[in-house]
């Protein structure tokens, strides 16, 4: 299982819980995903200086970060980071700054909860304000003005439901007039 | 710190020169001439005299090189070239293999290249220093005719080297441009006499070769290229039947056909089109190109002045240095460049409009009267977009998102349009319909899949389910709020004036057309009459809003709270279930319409093959009700300016970004799953404990280049 590891567990576990067993699911394919990025950009980083990139090893906070991060820089690429409340630098700061820490103080990562912390917020984020569904339909992210959750959905689309119920009633009785 | 990256023995800046082995040669030349200054022959003489004096093995001969020709391949035995390749590509094919041979075999251990103008003409000197460092810290040296370079020792002094491979990469470099400059200039001359500076002839002319006394030499045959001092090339009439189809084809347009139209009815006529005969390349395969007319054959032939005799040259810039202008080259600017999602920089190729390229006479009589090929530009340009072909939604049920679509691109905003294409049902950004490409970029997106999307959308947010508590309490909260808002005495009071106002307009109207029926002063009439339209238009507004508020009274007094709530529930459930089932399209259609549900997409450009770029879906953000997409503003006026915008996207600046850049790839995660292993790359923490994690700070290593390790060592 590629949930088994140990960071992508960790992440999973703390945002999907409290959410239903569809929204779960989507959290696990949507962090599995990111992690795949992540490996993308770390081998898009690394390669190119010669490190090879099926055998090298990084510290698990590191991973987690830096996955947050490649998130982060996929909501500004598609236009979509002014639309996700987060406090979260930019991508390439955010980047550069890790990539640093990582240089002076590599045994600060060891422990991966610091990483998984900030990879958290971001997944949280995405829970919150991306349709759950969007990655699988259409495979990108599309955030939704209504938060997706049961509660939420129904405050933004009662209005329109009543409207609609008071509209029809009225139409009806002018027809019947 | 000792590190093997499997492009040579590093210690800290020292690289390892490596042992005599072999050695290989690379070719460059422009251009496809046997009769070059740096002709393939001389610079393997050079190299085969260089590699004799410096004992070193080359396996390269004439007869080689003759292989290379004849065959076109880059690379044979020893021999790399680039044939016909300009030295400011940096990624030619010769080259890229001898790096990528050079890096996986070690015995080659010398590159002979001519001169330095062979390895590379860069825009950019670094550039090619750059790529001269490349191949030295693999630990190879590079010979040329009148230099050696190779991997120095620590101390060594190598400023003179630095300065004159800089000075030369430079003055490469700049001989393009310089070149470019020339030629341009030239052909500016050659142009304003009427000469014709390449291509094939026009649809119903042919080449000639004149000597300098305009004196006609020969006939030139369609592909035969001449080279003789003192001769020019014009073009004239010889086909007379083809001039009277391009007449007949300016005769209907100035009827008020289209183009389309006239390249219909050239086809119905079975006529040949201007390259029926020739063939064409797909997929590799020789086929022959169509018989039909094309309304783009047409478009050219009505703006091509040569029907004038007159000789255009600059309708057309493509340059790579520099670019034709009616001022004289001009350097590339940013209406040339299109930059694609991951930050690479292309030129494009750029339409001049009529006044922008220059015209002279071509030697022969106009064939159609020049005041009328003049009003016909006029018309082209005047005319407003075409709406044959533009896609429209004839059947609604086919795009049940219809007007909810959105194009969110940097500049844009336009309303997507539903659009069928090979049978694929796409919307299409609006504003790249309506200006014929000119403006925002081809963005589409799958009609049946972002159908699909919007379906789940909605039926999720309907909170079916384990939702439908919530979504009840909630109706039961709003209705309340909206009956304490408007209290039932409020509607009374808002039906009173409307009905009021109903009664004094009558009343108004009445007497204006009372006063019309006997007014004899034809001002007067003219006023009355003015103010009679506009109490109807008021009465009419008027008893809407009479109507609507006198129903509104009515179903609240039908309706209680409760039975709001239930009506709305049930609505609730109607439109999950007809949402659920994929063939009621149009009631679909009426629930997206009634939730206002607004869909805005942002897309990006994405590298598709060697040339080609091809548009991809980014993002999306979804709104419902009253709620605005944050559609860009646009007036009309910053239209031409965006037009000219390259395509906004991200620079690859520094490693980091490039990183970033590559992640958010869509194809990015199937390249990972192709290539990589997650398992091995994301460390357990019992496997990272076990060794340094990388980031060690090593002496002479630039932060980006230290961290990571590399298990083959032994060392991590």
């Amino acid at each position: 299982m590629r949930h088994s590891e140990p960071i992508l567990q960790s992440a999973v576990q703390s945002v999907a819980s409290p959410l239903g067993d569809r929204l779960r699911n989507a959290v696990k394919l949507y962090v599995d995903e990111v992690f795949d990025r992540t490996i993308v950009a770390l081998h898009a980083l690394l390669e190119p200086i010669g490190v090879d990139m099926t055998t090298a090893t990084f510290a698990p906070g590191f991973v987690a970060e830096f996955a947050a991060v490649v998130q982060v820089a996929a909501w500004e690429n598609a236009g979509l980071r002014d639309h996700i409340p987060l406090e979260f630098p930019p991508a390439a700061t955010a980047m550069s700054d890790l990539v640093w820490r990582y240089h002076v103080d590599p045994a600060a990562f060891m422990d991966p909860a610091p990483g998984t912390a900030v990879f958290n917020r971001v997944v949280e984020a995405w829970a919150k304000n991306c349709h759950p569904d969007a990655r699988e339909m259409l495979g990108v992210d599309v955030v939704m003005a209504a938060p997706p959750r049961p509660a939420e959905y129904a405050e933004a689309l009662a209005p329109v439901i009543v409207t609609i119920i008071e509209k029809t009633s009225s139409e009806e009785k002018s027809d019947d007039a | 710190m000792t590190r093997r990256n499997g492009s040579g023995w590093r210690h800290g800046r020292v690289i390892r020169k490596r042992p005599i082995g072999r050695g290989v040669m690379y070719g460059r030349r422009s251009q496809s001439k046997a009769k070059q200054e740096h002709s393939f022959a001389y610079q393997v003489d050079v190299a085969i005299k260089r590699a004799r004096d410096l004992n070193v093995p080359l396996a390269v001969d004439a007869a080689l090189i003759a292989q290379a020709e004849r065959t076109g391949l880059s690379h044979i035995g020893d021999l790399y070239v680039d044939d016909g390749v300009s030295g400011s590509e940096l990624s030619r094919p010769g080259l890229d293999k001898l790096i990528t041979d050079l890096k996986a075999d070690r015995s080659i251990s010398h590159v002979f290249v001519h001169k330095r103008d062979r390895l590379a003409r860069p825009h950019r000197t670094s550039d090619g220093a750059k790529l001269e460092e490349e191949i030295v810290e693999l630990g190879v040296t590079i010979v040329f005719e009148n230099d050696i370079i190779q991997p120095r020792r620590p101390g060594e002094d190598d400023t003179v080297e630095v300065v004159t491979r800089d000075i030369e990469y430079s003055r490469s470099g700049r001989f393009s441009y310089d070149l470019s400059d020339r030629v341009l200039k030239t052909a500016k001359v050659i142009a304003g006499e009427g000469y014709r500076l390449g291509g094939p002839a026009p649809y119903g002319f042919v080449r000639i070769l004149v000597d300098a006394s305009g004196k006609e030499v020969e006939e030139l045959p369609p592909g035969k290229k001449v080279d003789q001092p003192g001769c020019r090339v014009r073009i004239k009439p010889k086909d007379w039947e083809k001039i009277r189809v391009w007449v007949w084809i300016i005769e209907q347009f100035e009827r008020g056909l289209g183009t389309r139209a006239i390249a219909n009815r050239l086809t119905a006529k079975g006529i040949p089109t201007p390259a029926a005969g020739s063939k064409r390349k797909r997929n590799g395969i020789d086929v022959p190109v169509s018989t039909a007319w094309h309304s783009e054959t047409v478009m050219q032939l009505l703006r091509n002045p040569v029907i004038i005799g007159l000789q255009a040259y600059g309708r057309q810039s493509a340059g790579t240095h520099k670019r034709w202008s009616p001022d004289g080259p001009r350097d590339i600017d940013d209406r040339d460049v299109v930059i694609d999602s991951e930050g690479h920089q292309f030129l494009r190729l750029i339409y001049n409009e009529l006044g922008e390229y220059m015209t002279a006479p071509a030697g022969y009589e106009p064939l159609v009267e020049p005041e009328r090929w003049h009003r016909i530009q006029e018309k082209l340009a005047n005319r407003t977009n075409p709406q044959v072909r533009k896609p429209k939604s004839r059947s609604l049920d086919k795009y049940p998102l219809a007007t909810r679509v959105y194009c969110l691109c940097e500049g844009c905003g336009a309303l997507m349009y539903g659009h069928e294409q090979h049978g694929d049902r796409k919307y299409i950004c609006g504003r790249y319909e309506d200006s014929d490409g000119r403006e925002c970029e081809h963005n589409t997106v799958s009609s049946e899949r972002l159908f699909e999307f919007a379906c789940q959308l909605v039926t999720h947010g309907l909170g079916v389910g384990a939702g439908e508590a919530a979504m009840r309490d909630k109706l039961r909260e709003h209705a309340t709020r909206v009956r304490n808002a408007t209290p039932e005495s409020h509607r009374k009071e808002e039906a009173d004036f409307w009905a009021a106002k109903v009664a004094n307009l009558v009343g108004d109207a009445e007497t204006a057309g009372r006063r019309m029926a006997i007014e004899r002063d034809d001002a007067s009439y003219e006023m009355l009459k003015r103010e009679y339209s506009r109490l109807n238009r008021d009465l009419a507004h008027a008893k809407a809003e009479l109507a609507k508020a006198t129903n509104a009274l009515s179903a609240a007094d039908d309706l209680s709270i409760d039975e709001e709530v239930e009506a709305g529930m049930r609505l609730v459930r109607h439109l999950a279930a007809v949402l659920l089932d994929p063939d009621n399209r149009e009631e679909a259609r009426d629930i997206f319409r009634r939730l206002g549900i607004q869909i805005g997409l942002t897309f990006g450009a994405r590298k598709f093959g060697p040339k080609r770029f091809v548009r991809q879906l980014k993002g999306g953000v979804v709104v419902y009700g009253d709620a605005k997409l944050p559609r860009p503003e646009r007036s009309d006026s910053e239209t031409e300016d965006a037009a000219r915008k390259p395509i906004p996207g991200p620079q690859t600046v520094d490693p980091f970004a490039r990183a970033l850049v590559a992640a958010v790839d869509p194809h990015a995660r199937k390249e990972a799953r192709k290539s990589l292993n997650r398992r091995q790359a994301v460390a357990t923490t019992s496997t990272a404990s076990s060794g340094t994690p990388g980031g060690k700070t090593a002496g002479g290593l630039t932060k980006d280049k230290s961290f990571g390790r590399d298990n083959s060592s032994g060392r991590t």
